[in-house]
């Protein structure tokens, strides 16, 4: 017995007539990515985690930096060397600690809705694969920035207690003391760096997960990159200490990452880097919307 | 039209998903629209087909019109139209359903003020409303199918298409999502793909058979139906009642079903009502006893299996 097409039912209910907006407002889709990522991070217990790990590297490094201030002038730091510039420009916590964070924020911002296939159901949404890239950046670069921010509380606690640092028991830091005067250019330079360099590092991140279909895949990938670039920060001392000229030191210290931020963790503000920087992430941005889609195509 | 396809193709590298298919679905069920079924086997190009009609995948050749917008050079045009469930359910485990489906309906550009009402809409339609505030991770299959369901069902589309709405429901959910799909066809052009023939004949006014990526049927199911066979028990000699049979207009093929005694049963494919008649009129100008003549609806399995069984003879 053949069952014919059921006729027309009223199980679904009457859609109501409303004002329907059209996500042709490129802004509109890439808030709405930006708010449900955003939300996304914050629900997964392992993104807790992360922000305490990055939290601990801090107060691990702001204990150095105590220790050093507390030893007074006797310290051997360089005459150019200034703490504050040392504490958020060059030191290896912080680009330790962005070498691994970096990998392991952005890895799931495409390869892992490939991987759930949630892609998918993204871009059949009324929104281009630019605001979804761009919604994705903007939320992840969000969270990289909560992640440096207790490296800032660091500052603002040195701040409050204006530099007063003593030892006790023979060793423990402690403040007592006035000491150090406090110079606030160098760390406006220095968040100015971290927050611009954040924004290549998260572009860099997601253009690699927009290669790969699996977060393991991506994460190696921009851990590669991320080591690179730590590597490329290391390279002028040792162009230096192997007596190449001065132009080659340059042109590598130019195109340094770490060393942009040194430069401006002196408190100098070069809006030729920062213009680098910008379109180096617009590109990585606009290449991730491409890329992605060329793979999605097979 | 909902949708217009022409001479689509789309490769894989070297590995052929679809070639050379054409169709056209209408937007209402008179003119070749309400629940049109795309079906075929495993790897035959149906999501293929549904992924690029969505504009998730760009063709590598031909022409696609989803509402009135070339899906080539206006996709976001597409996307405003249509609703689309893919294969695979929502998998934001971590998300509650009713937050989900706000991010979908703020995606689709449904206003602050409009967006609650939409999504009680969508969540009584799919019966989710007792599970608005659980977590999609926590969801049976079913449930987290309906979401995705619920999903599409956002912003009212003109064209609805959904890969395999009913895989893995149980069989009253089943029975709830065609009938939810049978009240939405008056306001919306449905195509869905499936490999369950039942459930294509049981919904669907039309079926698209996808063989190895090409379209090899094209049918109204009613046409179907209406099946050109039927199955005649005569007395008579075996010779003459065989020669008489397919020599009746629009006939193809007789076969000699069973005899018994001096009964033959013959089964005649091909012709119509009036070629039954002629059947009849025939047996009596010949003086043969005639026990019993009637029409063999064809179900679309049996179409289905003939397709298949002739593609790769046709192949080879």
């Amino acid at each position: 017995m053949i069952q014919m097409a059921p006729k027309s039912g009223s199980t679904a209910p009457a859609s109501p007539s409303f004002a329907r907006v059209g996500t042709t407002n490129s802004l509109a889709g890439a808030w709405a990515v930006f708010v449900w990522d955003i939300k996304s991070f914050f629900l997964r217990p392992a993104s807790y985690l992360l922000i305490l790990a990055a939290a601990l590297t801090a107060s691990w490094s702001f204990s150095w930096l105590v220790t050093l201030l507390s030893r007074g002038p006797a310290v051997g730091l360089r005459p150019t060397d200034d703490p504050i510039s040392q504490f958020l420009g060059p030191n290896v916590f912080l680009i330790g600690g962005c070498t691994f964070l970096v990998p392991l924020l952005t890895m799931n911002a495409i390869a892992d809705e490939r991987r759930r296939a949630t892609w998918e159901q993204l871009l059949t949404a009324p929104v281009t694969p630019l605001n979804v890239v761009l919604g994705k950046f903007a939320a992840l670069w969000c969270v990289l920035v909560t992640c440096l921010l207790p490296w800032l509380c660091c500052i603002i606690v040195l701040r409050v207690w204006n530099g007063r640092f003593t030892t006790l028991w023979g060793g423990v830091p402690w403040f007592d003391s006035p000491g150090l005067e406090f110079d606030f250019g160098p760390v406006y330079g220095a968040c100015t760096a971290l927050v611009m360099l954040g924004a290549t590092f998260v572009a860099l991140g997601m253009f690699f997960s927009g290669l790969c279909r699996g977060p393991a895949a991506a994460a190696l990938l921009s851990l590669a990159a991320m080591s690179l670039i730590f590597l490329l920060g290391l390279a002028p001392r040792l162009l230096v200490y192997w007596n190449f000229s001065a132009e080659q030191v340059q042109l590598v210290e130019s195109i340094s990452c770490w060393g942009h931020v040194e430069r401006f963790s002196r408190g100098v503000i070069e809006p030729r880097i920062v213009a680098a920087h910008l379109t180096v992430t617009w590109a990585l941005l606009w290449a991730t919307a491409y890329t992605c889609r060329r793979i999605d195509e097979g | 039209m909902s949708i217009v396809v022409r001479d689509l193709c789309k490769y894989y590298g070297a590995l052929r998903a679809v070639e050379g298919v054409s169709f056209e679905i209408g937007s209402d069920r008179i003119v070749g629209g309400g629940i049109v079924g795309l079906i075929g086997p495993n790897g035959a190009g149906k999501s293929t087909i549904l992924r690029i009609l969505s504009t998730f995948l760009q063709p590598t050749s031909g022409r696609v019109i989803v509402a009135g917008c070339n899906a080539a050079t206006n996709p976001l045009g597409v996307r405003q139209q249509i609703g689309y469930l893919p294969e695979n359910p929502p998998g934001h485990a971590e998300a509650r359903v009713q937050e989900y489906l706000e991010f979908r309906a703020q995606l689709k550009g449904i206003s602050r003020r409009d967006r609650p009402k939409e999504i009680d809409r969508c969540l009584e339609a799919c019966q989710l409303t007792a599970v608005r505030r659980r977590l999609i991770g926590r969801l049976s299959q079913g449930f987290r199918r309906r979401v995705g369901l619920a999903d599409a069902l956002l912003a009212s589309p003109r064209v609805l298409m959904l890969d395999e709405p009913t895989i893995g429901l149980d069989p009253l959910q089943v029975r709830e999502t065609r009938a939810l799909l049978a009240g939405l066809a008056d306001g919306c052009t449905i195509l869905l793909s499936t490999h369950l023939l039942a459930e294509a004949e049981g919904l669907c006014q039309r079926v698209l058979v996808l063989m190895r990526g090409q379209l090899v049927s094209d049918a109204a199911l009613a046409e179907l139906h209406l099946g050109s066979r039927f199955e005649i028990e005569l007395a008579g000699p075996r010779i003459e009642c065989e020669q008489m049979l397919v020599e009746l207009p629009l006939v193809t093929a007789v076969e000699l079903r069973s005899t018994a005694g001096e009964w033959l049963t013959f089964a005649v494919t091909g012709g119509d009502e009036m070629t039954r008649e002629l059947a009849a009129q025939q047996c009596l100008t010949n003086g043969w006893r005639l026990r019993e003549l009637r029409a063999v609806a064809r179900t679309l399995e049996e179409h289905f299996v003939r397709l298949a069984v002739r593609q790769p003879k046709e192949a080879a």
